[in-house]
């Protein structure tokens, strides 16, 4: 009995919409507004592959996004 | 616009012989002002001032080169980022950026470094096939310079390692003033001399590490003069210019990123005046936003140092999570009664249950959670016997083991340089384990459960599909890396882009199998045929 089954996956055509607060996103980054926080995702490169977060100041966040993408692409919740 | 790392560097590099003819024949101004362009040759200019009987004029040097440096330091956050702007041209949305100072809000006057450019400098950008560019990035050199030279001053690296050392290599020298940037620190605290002794130590050790990290992703390790940490000589003995051996750091950075040393990194680039060349490499990989967060971590470190002689609570803790203090320094401090948490008002503000880690903090090596590993030296040479030992190693396949959910937000199985295993090794440990999930688990060093969490995913890569291996770190015997890199499994790193094929080993426990079990790792010869090519589409 196999230990295992191998099982072909189709790399996905087109790009995961934009997450709730998603402001920005690179090829394994992402910006994102969440409450009061701006934060950076990324996909870690260690062996667990989990996706990290780190904390950033909106002045960090604006000097990646810029001020015209933040306008553009953060939307504030609804209500 | 030559982005080329050989092309910056061909822009900052001081050459040697340069050097002695400086210090045999020039002012000390000029000398000091050397000094302050390339702080990095300090111990080259010690020597040369010592075996040319100018001694007697070092001090005056140290004293006028670290004139003024506060201020360069206070200069480096908005002088790279602008700089990054300029390499990158373009947000990360893929617009054109706003005009520098209205994205990156510049905290002082875009004012020229104390001194100037050294005049081997201004000829060499004055000659540069691209002014603009050379502009930017030399003045980012210049303060990047005089930063390094700040950071192990402040700390006392150099003081601390050689008491009695020449005026102005002292955390207290009166030239290191306040900054105006220096207002993040809520509570200072100064720090005995034992843990002044400590963080002294660390500085030196520090940039070594990261110089390493640089030299091994480029497969060139760089032997140095014992004594010398700082110091880089070529093969035929000679020392190598500053740039070309903070280039090899700038080849590292996309390993240093990957394994949360980003601080670190930037460190050795500071010190070795390698900023241009770090920062084109992020941004040909995109990969500035990280580096920028390492860079303003730095500085504000650097900054408050500056500006109170002594590390606070703050910087501390900042240096704690950015992993320049292993888990022994930290509890060394600790033990000295140094305080080592952020004041309240200044901590992230995580919610239960979310991973916050600031920029390139390596949270298993601060926390201690993975036992440091020791490797043999023999090991360690037989893990980086060359690329194609390596690749070798990797005949059946890469296994990634990566979150299914940021596979699907994202669209790659890893960032560049991500940690994959040899194929056939981790079969051969799943055999040995009889298909234990918590016992492969334990053997490849990852978290309980990791394996059984639905969200987990085993993809196995073809060897065609896999791009450049290089060496992991841990296969190197880096007790400190801060991931975990599959135990004794043969690991490497690369780059998964979109599109990379890939299979889902999907884990199923079964009874002993009816061979004998496999140690591991396999040989090539005895590999399992459960790895059978399938169709992948395409």
């Amino acid at each position: 009995m196999s230990l295992f089954s191998l099982v072909p996956v189709s790399p996905p055509e087109a790009p995961a919409p934009p997450r709730p607060g998603e402001i920005a996103r690179g090829p394994w980054w992402s910006i994102r507004r969440e409450g009061d926080d701006w934060l950076l995702c990324y996909l870690s490169a260690d062996l667990h592959g989990r996706e990290k977060r780190v904390m950033l100041t909106e002045a960090e966040a604006r000097s990646v996004v810029g001020d015209a993408g933040l306008a553009r692409y953060y939307l504030p919740p609804a209500g | 616009m030559d982005l080329s790392i050989g092309g910056l560097v061909r822009q900052v590099v001081s050459p040697v012989s340069d050097l002695v003819s400086l210090v045999r024949t020039g002012s000390v101004e000029q000398i000091a002002s050397h000094l302050r362009d390339n702080p990095d040759q300090r111990g080259a200019v010690e020597t040369e001032m010592a075996s040319g009987g100018r001694a007697g004029d070092l001090s005056a040097v140290v004293e006028r080169a670290s004139a003024g440096v506060a201020r360069a330091v206070d200069q480096v956050a908005t002088t790279v980022g602008r700089a990054a702007e300029g390499v990158l041209g373009r947000g990360a949305d893929g617009t054109p950026t706003p005009a520098a100072g209205t994205g990156a809000p510049s905290r002082v006057p875009d004012a020229p470094a104390p001194g100037g450019p050294s005049p081997a400098v201004t000829a060499s950008v004055a000659q540069g096939a691209a002014p603009a560019l050379a502009q930017g990035t030399n003045a980012v050199a210049r303060v990047a310079d005089a930063a390094g030279g700040l950071l192990r001053t402040v700390i006392g690296g150099e003081a601390a390692a050689r008491p009695g050392g020449p005026p102005g290599t002292t955390g207290t020298d009166a030239s290191a003033r306040p900054l105006p940037s220096a207002g993040t620190v809520a509570t200072p605290t100064r720090v005995d001399a034992s843990a002044a002794a400590l963080l002294g130590r660390l500085a030196g050790e520090v940039p070594r590490s990261v110089a390493d990290v640089g030299a091994r992703t480029a497969g060139t390790d760089v032997p140095r003069p014992a004594g010398d940490p700082g110091a880089r000589v070529g093969a035929d003995g000679r020392l190598l210019p500053a740039a070309a051996a903070g280039a090899r750091a700038g080849f590292g950075l996309v390993a240093a990123l990957a394994e949360g040393r980003a601080a670190l990194l930037v460190a050795a680039a500071l010190r070795d005046g390698q900023m241009p060349a770090l920062m084109a490499e992020a941004g040909a990989l995109g990969r500035v936003p990280e580096l920028l967060a390492a860079t303003r971590t730095l500085d504000g470190a650097m900054a408050a140092f500056a500006a109170k002689g002594g590390p606070s609570a703050t910087e501390l803790a900042l240096m704690t999570r950015a992993g320049l203090l292993s888990p022994a320094d930290v509890q060394a401090l600790r033990a000295a009664g140094v305080p080592l948490e952020a004041p309240a008002a200044e901590k992230p503000s995580a919610r239960p249950g979310e991973e916050v880690l600031l920029p390139g903090a390596p949270r298993d090596a601060v926390a201690g959670e993975r036992p440091d590993r020791a490797r043999s030296a023999d090991d360690a040479v037989a893990a980086v016997a060359g690329a194609d030992a390596l690749h070798a190693r990797f005949a059946a396949g890469a296994v990634r083991i990566v979150s299914r959910a940021a596979v699907e937000a994202y669209g790659v199985l890893g960032p560049p340089g991500a940690t994959v295993l040899a194929a056939d090794a981790f079969e051969g440990a799943l055999r040995a384990a009889d298909g234990d999930r918590a016992a492969v688990e334990r053997r490849l060093d990852l978290a309980p459960g990791v394996l059984s969490d639905p969200d987990t995913m085993v993809a196995l890569v073809e060897r065609r599909d896999l791009g450049e291996l290089r060496p992991h770190e841990n296969e190197r015997g880096d007790a400190r890396a801060p991931d975990p890199a599959g135990g004794d499994l043969p690991a490497a790193r690369t780059d998964l882009p979109p599109a990379t094929p890939y299979r889902e080993m999907v884990l199923t426990r079964g009874p002993a199998l009816d061979r004998p079990t496999a140690t591991v790792p396999l040989p090539l010869e005895a590999r399992s045929s459960t790895l059978v090519p399938v169709p992948v589409p395409r």
